[in-house]
């Protein structure tokens, strides 16, 4: 349920916030599933990340509670390690090096 | 009244959130070459993350007559992590291009992001290594009218 003592003005931007962050979602993905080289795939990938973030920040916000930033923190550092491992794939051939 | 005075600048930062990040994921979506595609996002997500984060810290702060500061550990976070993952990725996008075109590095990097197209779409991908290590770097520019003019002698 939405927070009742929140403003009228915020529960609209948190609205049109929401849709901004759906359609960069989506933009990203057909990035992610468009893209010619492996790069932009990994870029793409960064990205939706990120915009996946935002979204539960912003829900967080919307119904007032704790818990979606603890998921947006995980999401962050989880997709910064994952984002990291691919690109040093694509540098070197191997994660980690012997 | 308090409560308007919080919300005008919260809706005002989520919108331009919003706006951002859009903007970011159309330039992913929109520009030519991988090396002008990796700007979009890494500038424009930053700066939508910094937004939501200021707007759920005032939010909170006025609905529970405290400072409560901890969700600006998600931006401290990002502004370290995201451009080491851009530097990363530039890094490996460089070495591949070069390794697919057999040039050395410093070329690829002398000829500029918009020089060709991306790796493996270059025409001339399969040509023999006597011309491959080109120090001219104008050569790359001369390159596509050339090749038409090759065979005007048969028509």
């Amino acid at each position: 349920m939405t927070n009742p003592t929140m403003h009228v003005l915020v529960v609209w931007a948190s609205h049109f916030a929401m849709g901004c962050f759906t359609l960069a979602l989506a933009f990203a993905a057909a990035r992610l599933l468009r893209g010619p080289t492996a790069a932009d795939r990994v870029l793409a990938l960064d990205t939706m990340y990120i915009n996946g973030m935002l979204i539960l920040l912003l829900l967080g916000l919307h119904f007032s509670s704790e818990l979606y930033f603890d998921i947006a923190l995980l999401i962050s550092m989880f997709g910064f390690v994952s984002s990291v491992a691919l690109a040093k794939f694509l540098l070197r051939g191997e994660v980690i090096e012997p | 009244m308090m409560d308007t005075l919080i919300a005008i600048p919260v809706a005002l930062l989520l919108v331009i959130a919003g706006l951002l990040t859009l903007t970011g994921s159309l330039g992913l979506l929109r520009l030519k070459t991988f090396f002008t595609r990796i700007h979009a996002p890494t500038l424009g997500n930053t700066l939508g993350v910094f937004c939501v984060l200021v707007a759920t810290v005032l939010l909170a702060s006025a609905d529970r007559h405290r400072l409560v500061i901890h969700p600006v550990l998600i931006t401290f976070f990002l502004v370290i992590t995201s451009p080491v993952t851009a530097m990363l990725l530039m890094r490996a996008a460089i070495r591949r291009k070069a390794e697919a075109l057999q040039r050395p590095l410093e070329d690829i990097i002398a000829s500029g992001p918009s020089g060709e197209d991306p790796v493996g779409h270059t025409p001339d991908d399969e040509r023999p290594l006597e011309q491959a290590p080109s120090t001219d770097p104008a050569l790359d520019v001369q390159r596509p009218p050339a090749s038409p003019s090759a065979n005007t002698p048969g028509s």
